[in-house]
């Protein structure tokens, strides 16, 4: 076609009569039906332009010598023209455009191979690399956040490489996790989160080590049709990544792009002031029927040794405290600094393609101390020995360095947030010295309770890296011995070393005597092979098959040193465990290991290019579960037709395409541990002994009949396209029956055992999802396209047999499984107001009794993290060179709990408090928000020495909509002759504001998690946890 | 051309399914499979070891320290709020402290279980050696249940016929949910384990428990619940055994000094030992080092101001001095010595002559025996606490005096030791005016709540939280 063009233009170029110094190309665009009209055409080097009148026609003048143009029109896509203008001439150029030719040729990655979009029968979404390079995030997939339909993204803390949950319609496992599968090229990768367990309030991301640059699409694939393929572990969706790779004969060509930035937190906490925090205190004092001044934390005692400073005592260190006045969150919270280059260079031949790329990434955080940098790169190559030999490449190399801070729970800003008390100094002054009877020199750090305390010292002082380096390689061989078949051999490698160095100096530790160095490495190897072979059988005209069959096996292992340990050593040691004499002790942890073996076959059947059946067959086998149970089976089964395609259907002005397709499939999960099936004793050299004597014993429960969690996925969309593609959009009801859902469930510590795997749950999630595109101008010079998108899904826990809400728990979270409510619903005591007489907080029992006793047997449901509703909307705009995209995410119905508040907002004690608290009870007949302030827990029932306020308070509306990013660029005219094919430059703005009505600190948030299990039952639970940044950035790019 | 594809599909299914078997048969790797674990005579002492190992890591004082917290001879701890919440008799379901204690506790007896289910399945195994081991698992399992239905539930005689709730006995390795065992039953296990173990286990077992510390352990439940001649019997046993004779100094610990934690202790009966060889350094005695030595702010774990009152009523006890610190605002135990750093490897008497002695003269006294073996024992001990002959109970004494008297020295000998509860608890069933801090000896928080795991299946029922302030 393209050439027929050429030379359609050389021809007119040859005969057209010469008008000087003008030149004018014109004609008629058509489609089957007649004439198009409101097509743009574009010089694409240029910024001239022009569109088809009411018959098609156009005429545009331009610069004699070579052009490009571009004709466009939506649902029509793009076609381009060469041709080239003598001095002087008129060229006519007639162009004929075709529905064909719209994105329904688009080819779209389904695993094990690519299908036609018009072809494909599943939910799949596809998100184009360049949109994941727009916004600088952690990590690529928090980048997904609001691009496509029921893929619920919840972004990570501030801290640098932290990692976003993506939830695929729902979550449909509790203790098996709950993220999709990731696959890169193929390879279904490691992604375990919890290799590095939960170390200073963070979870390890995998996934940030990958390069967002390197990436050409990802596809998600969100039913059992689409999975199915990957069904057996599929039942929380599959990513697919595909990776830039050369081609198309273009020769040689580069790309530079890079970004620099800023980034600050996009909120902050509102800790009290020593006036404050004092004050507070003291009205709880008085409150509890104390005179004169309070004691105070860290100065004067309430019980002990201290216990008996008297009333003068008390009164001097408490004017003493006043004059300090610390703002903790500022002395840790700063300004991170952001700087990003990517280089990148594709080649095209006659028998080879290539894409090369490196990148350096430093990413810094808000937190002072604290940044993620990425070195990564990348080759992949292409080599056709003949039309019947190609071979595949890839070979990728990263390392991701991540300087850790303390966070949340272990320090940093999350103390500065609760025990950095504010009249505690971060060096002490002679006012120090003698307020807390240190034993110190002025301007030393001031260190309360037993050291490793001030956040500001622990951060000066700690030296602790996590460093992980990545290589992954895969090779394919691919025969197609005759036209139609091909053969593919492919073997993979991703490999993993995770290495955790800290180096605690002796000053931070009052109390010990030496420094302390420790090292926890990791070595994760994942092997991967497949084999398959692809038949396309052109019956007819009308019917023609694929048929894919397939076996692959997977293989990955784990071997770690769960701690080395060096004692009197003056700085950090990085893998010298070896020789290093200094090294105490190495604990080797237990290795882990499991296998995959699969074999599968899918068959296409399309019948007059609009019907389309689809039929996947899966069997998989894994060393995870009991011998017994081993193997599962993932059928799924699907169909599409393209309505508007028949002849029955009148093509009007307004729907002029129309799909619909549905499914029905079973999926699997099998990401749970490697040894949960088995009854274990520990190793015989374990090295532990009583009286002298070796001991052997057991260490877990077994459970030999442990098997595939499955999910059963019914799913049914519709595909409409409105006036010419000017409107598209896309509507999918579905249902996800999970059964056996693994739990390690709580069993009664009577059993020797706190825990241990079975399949017990019954899960149901249910829902909806629209996308719509909408090109709402489509000007020369003005361009406007929306796209939006809006899920909603409903999530229900069935059953879990005879088991309590309380077998299964999030962490140290209050969220637990309740029948008949979401997974991970928050089982709290209800709260129900404050009394205005007595200001004493009033509770409602599980019958809705008013009551002042707070019982942890009258738990219950008091809300859930899921959201209702979630969804994103971009406005991209276009006007002449400049760009602007505006994307915003929403999500509606889940509620928060501010695990944090029920220390900063609650009784009185060693944390800080947050301003809130000022709207407290304070005498008969106020109408508060808080409780009256108290010292003594037992004021407000709860059970002495639980000053934890386990209530309902705490549950907040977590609404939002998100400002996530705003950015505006320009691309500049180059001229012809210019070695430059591309250059822009750009500047955005991430989570310029929010609007939310949660009264904490982000309402979008992943806190630090102990396990899968925490991480699935626990989304939307704060503890402490840093809020997002929100980071201002420009960046350039250009192809040459 | 369909040839083809037939002939490729069965080729890929077999070599997808050929190996898979053995491609599968991952297994875990440094560790052993249960199945793998118990073969030789061996495999089993060790796994009968590792039942002593847990029992070693929660009798520490751990396990002490939550009976002690519940009786009057204590102070509000320093600042943990865990310990507090003991002490206020308030324990809820999500104490990670008390928990953990009845974790372990149970962990030795899934192991006991594990072991008595398994001595039929050894080849080689002695008739001799097994009869022990079964005897010391079964010693293990209830010296176990024991201290969890003292601290777990109401005592002997809360309710007439014992019908109330004691705690779930588990006689098997099966970890299947099971309902409380009332208190009566759970005595019942109790004691018929304690016997077994009496009948077959050698009167000298290394450091290991021998016949006379399951006769001992007898005399202290049969005593409980007030089967006088049963308790003397057994006490008997014990005493006329003539392998114990009392420590003759204060330091009945052998805690004080490095010196005397490397000498045997004459009057333990059955320790917890920590061990300090030049290859060896293992101290199991953290409950007790953790929380009684005193930190920069004072002891978590000190006296209260009514013991140290009842140590200052009676004339002039060297246990006043050499076991309490008054001097720092606190009353602080010396009882384990007085400094951390030096008392590091004391092992733990956890039955020791003197309390053998005096259950025996109290138990003689109620149940009209001869009251001057009565008499002596309990000069034996005050002749070590006060000086030979100064504070002793003259024979002209009666038998009500011979009780309170030892009643008396009962709980002053045994501070810290967990076993000021088991005296408040009986005396409180026996229908004395008990209270401890004002709320008398049968609130329901005097039981302590269980694990909120335990609770995850729908048979089990727990205690009543709190009530005792």
């Amino acid at each position: 076609m393209r050439s027929l063009y050429s030379l359609i233009a050389t021809t007119a170029l040859l005969f057209a009569s010469a008008v000087m110094h003008s030149q004018t190309v014109s004609g008629t665009v058509k489609d089957e039906a007649g004439t198009l009209p409101g097509v743009i055409i574009k010089d694409k080097a240029g910024t001239t332009g022009t569109a088809t009148d009411g018959e098609g026609k156009y005429s545009l003048k331009l610069s004699a010598g070579k052009h490009v143009l571009e004709f466009k029109l939506i649902g029509y896509g793009t076609q381009t023209k060469e041709i080239t203008l003598a001095d002087g001439q008129t060229l006519s150029l007639d162009v004929s455009m075709s529905e064909e030719g719209n994105d329904l040729d688009e080819l779209v990655i389904v695993g094990y191979g690519v299908q036609r979009k018009r072809e494909v029968t599943g939910s799949i979404s596809k998100v184009d690399g360049k949109e994941l390079t727009k916004l600088p995030v952690p990590s690529f997939e928090a980048a997904l956040q609001g691009q496509a339909a029921g893929v619920q993204v919840t972004q990570g803390s501030g801290l640098a490489g932290s990692s976003s949950i993506l939830r695929i319609r729902g979550i449909a496992s509790i203790s098996a996790g709950g993220d999709p599968l990731y696959v890169i090229d193929g390879i279904p990768i490691t992604q375990n989160q919890f290799i590095n367990g939960n170390s200073g309030g963070m979870n390890n991301n995998p996934l940030a080590t990958i390069n967002p640059s390197d990436i050409e699409s990802i596809e998600i694939l969100k039913d059992a049709a689409a999975t199915g393929i990957y069904g057996s572990r599929g039942s929380n969706g599959v990513v697919l990544i595909t990776t830039k790779r050369g081609g198309g004969k273009k020769g040689l060509s580069f790309e530079f792009n890079s970004r620099i930035g800023v980034g600050t937190p996009a909120t902050l906490p509102n800790m009290m002031n020593t006036e404050q925090y004092l004050a507070m205190r003291q009205e709880a004092w008085e409150n509890d029927g104390g005179t004169g001044y309070v004691w105070l934390p860290g100065v004067t005692y309430e019980t002990g040794a201290g216990a008996n400073a008297s009333a003068l005592e008390r009164e001097q260190k408490y004017n003493l405290a006043k004059q300090i006045d610390t703002d903790w969150v500022d002395e840790v919270v700063g300004v991170g600094v952001k700087h990003m280059y990517n280089f990148g260079a594709t080649y095209g031949g006659e028998k080879s393609n290539l894409y090369a790329g490196v990148t350096f990434d430093h990413n810094g955080s808000y937190l002072q101390g604290n940044y993620y940098q990425r070195m990564s790169g990348r080759v992949n190559y292409d080599y056709a020995f003949s039309k019947k030999l190609k071979v595949m490449s890839s070979l990728s190399y990263s390392i991701g360095k991540n300087q850790r801070v303390s966070a949340a729970w272990s320090g940093g800003l999350g103390q500065a947030m609760s025990t950095a008390l504010p009249y505690y100094p971060v060096t002490v002054d002679s006012t120090a010295i003698e307020l807390f009877g240190v034993d110190s020199e002025v301007g030393d750090y001031y260190m309360w309770n037993n050291g490793y305390d001030n956040p500001v010292a622990v951060r000066e002082g700690l030296k602790w890296r996590s460093e992980e380096k990545r290589t992954i390689a895969n090779l394919s061989v691919i025969y197609s011995p005759i036209k139609n078949l091909n053969v593919r051999v492919s073997g993979a490698y991703d490999y993993m070393d995770f290495a955790d160095y800290r180096y605690e100096p002796q000053d931070l530790f009052p109390n010990r005597l030496w420094g302390y160095g420790e090292e926890k490495p990791t070595w994760t190897n994942n092997w991967s092979s497949s084999v398959t072979a692809d038949y396309v059988w052109d019956y007819n005209e009308d019917n023609k098959f694929t048929f894919l069959l397939g076996a692959e096996a997977q293989e990955q292992s784990v071997s770690r040193y769960d701690n080395i340990i060096y004692d009197y050593v003056d700085g950090p040691i990085y893998d010298d465990y070896e020789t290093d004499t200094t090294v105490i002790q190495k604990f080797i942890g237990t290795p882990e290991s499991w296998t995959f073996v699969s074999t599968f076959a899918r068959v296409n059947y399309s019948l007059k290019n609009r019907y389309f059946v689809q039929a996947v067959s899966r069997i998989d086998g894994s060393s995870r579960f009991g011998a017994n149970n081993r193997y599962g089976f993932f059928p799924s089964l699907s169909a599409g037709w393209i309505i508007s395609d028949e002849r029955w259907f009148n093509k009007n002005k307004i729907v002029n395409f129309l799909k619909f397709r549905a499914g029905v499939g079973k999926s699997g999960n099998a990401d749970i541990p490697g040894n949960a099936q088995f009854g274990l004793y520990s190793r015989v050299d374990n090295g532990i002994t009583y009286n002298g004597d070796p001991i052997i014993f057991p260490t877990q429960l077994g459970n030999p009949d442990l098997q595939w969690e499955t999910t059963t996925t019914y799913d049914a969309t519709l595909e409409v396209g409105l006036l010419k593609d000017r409107l598209s959009a896309t509507i999918s009801v579905y249902r996800k029956d999970t059964e056996n859902a693994l739990m390690n469930v709580n069993v009664a510590p009577s059993t020797g055992f706190t825990n241990y795997w079975d399949n017990v749950a019954t899960i149901l999630n249910q829902g909806v999802e629209l996308t719509i595109t909408s090109y709402n101008i489509t000007r020369p010079n003005f361009e406007w396209k929306t796209d939006f998108n809006i899920a909603r899904n409903y999530n229900e826990l069935v059953d879990i047999g005879d088991y309590t809400p309380d077998a299964v728990s999030g962490g140290t979270n209050d969220s637990r499984v309740i029948v008949g409510k979401p997974i991970g619903s928050f089982y709290l005591m209800q709260f129900s107001h404050i009394d205005s007489e007595s200001g004493r907080p009033v509770y409602l029992d599980q019958n809705g009794n008013q009551t002042f006793d707070y019982d942890n047997n009258q738990r219950q449901y008091v809300g859930d993290g899921l959201p209702d509703a979630i969804g994103g909307i971009t406005n991209s705009f276009r006007y002449k060179n400049w760009d602007a995209q505006i994307l915003a995410t929403f999500s509606l119905g889940a509620k928060i709990f501010d695990s944090s508040g029920k220390r900063q907002l609650g009784v009185v004690t060693d944390w800080n408090m947050r301003t809130e608290l000022l709207d407290r009870w304070r005498q008969p007949g106020d109408d508060a928000t808080f409780a009256r302030l108290t010292l003594d827990e037992t004021t407000y029932d709860l059970p002495s020495g639980f000053p934890w306020w386990n209530t309902s308070l705490f549950i907040y509306d977590a609404d939002f909509l998100r400002l996530r990013n705003l950015a505006v660029g320009y691309t500049f005219k180059l001229k012809k002759e210019s070695k430059l094919r591309g250059l822009r430059v750009g500047a955005n703005v991430t989570n310029l504001f929010t609007i939310t009505n949660f009264p904490g600190l982000d309402p979008e948030l992943v806190r630090d998690f102990e396990n899968a299990q925490d991480r699935n039952l626990s989304p939307n639970v704060t503890y402490l946890t840093p809020p997002q940044e929100r980071s201002y950035n420009i960046s350039i790019s250009a192809n040459f | 051309m369909k040839k083809s594809i037939i002939y490729l599909s069965l080729f890929l299914s077999a070599a997808g399914f050929t190996g898979c078997k053995k491609w599968l048969d991952v297994g875990p790797e440094n560790v052993v499979l249960q199945e793998d674990a118990l073969k030789t005579p061996e495999d089993l002492q060790k796994l009968l070891i590792s039942c002593y190992d847990v029992v070693g890591n929660t009798m520490d004082g751990r396990v002490q320290n939550i009976a002690e917290l519940l009786t009057d001879n204590m102070a509000r701890p320093l600042n943990n709020l865990e310990l507090t919440s003991v002490y206020d008799r308030e324990v809820n379901f999500f104490n990670t402290t008390t928990n953990n204690v009845y974790t372990d506790i149970y962990r030795a007896i899934f192991r006991c279980n594990s072991l008595l289910e398994s001595v039929d399945l050894i080849d080689g195994l002695s008739s001799s050696d097994r009869i022990r081991i079964e005897s010391e698992a079964r010693f293990i399992r209830a010296l176990c249940h024991y201290w969890t239905l003292k601290i777990w539930a109401q005592p002997w005689g809360y309710t007439s016929d014992n019908s109330h709730l004691g705690i779930i006995i588990r006689d098997n390795a099966a970890a299947t949910p099971l309902a409380r065992s009332t208190v009566s039953e759970s005595y019942a296990f109790i004691i018929a384990d304690l016997e077994f173990a009496f009948a077959n286990l050698p009167a000298s077992n290394g450091a290991y428990a021998n016949r006379y510390a399951a006769a001992a352990m007898l005399s202290q439940v049969l005593f409980q619940k007030n089967d006088y001649n049963g308790a003397v019997t057994y006490a008997n046993e014990v005493i006329n055994s003539g392998l114990y004779t009392l420590e003759p100094t204060l330091d009945v610990f052998h805690a004080m000094t490095p010196e005397s934690q490397a000498t045997a202790n004459p009057e333990a009966i059955f320790s917890i030992v920590s061990t300090n060889t030049s290859t060896i350094v293992d101290t199991r005695n953290e409950g007790f080092r953790d929380n009684y030595f005193p930190g920069s702010t004072g002891a978590q774990l000190s006296y209260s101001q009514d013991l140290f009152t009842i140590f200052s009523q009676s004339g002039v006890d060297g246990r006043k001095t050499a076991w309490i610190d008054e001097a720092s605002g606190q009353y602080q135990s010396l009882k384990f010595g007085s400094n951390a750093a030096a008392s590091f490897f004391f092992s733990i008497p956890l039955i020791r002559l003197s309390h053998i002695k005096l259950i025996r003269a109290e138990a003689i006294a109620e149940a009209g025996g001869d009251l001057a073996t009565a008499i002596e024992d309990i000069n034996d001990i005050r002749d070590r606490a006060f000086g030979v002959g100064i504070f002793d109970v003259p024979s002209t004494a009666t038998a009500n005096d011979v009780i309170l008297a030892a009643r008396e020295e009962f709980r002053k000998e045994t501070i810290s030791e967990g076993l000021r509860i088991d005296q408040i608890r009986r005396l409180g069933a026996k229908g004395l005016n008990i209270t401890v801090r004002n709320a008398p000896w049968n609130c329901p928080g005097m039981a302590i709540q269980f694990p909120n795991g335990e609770f995850s299946g729908s048979l089990f029922i727990g205690n009543p939280e709190g009530g005792c302030n």
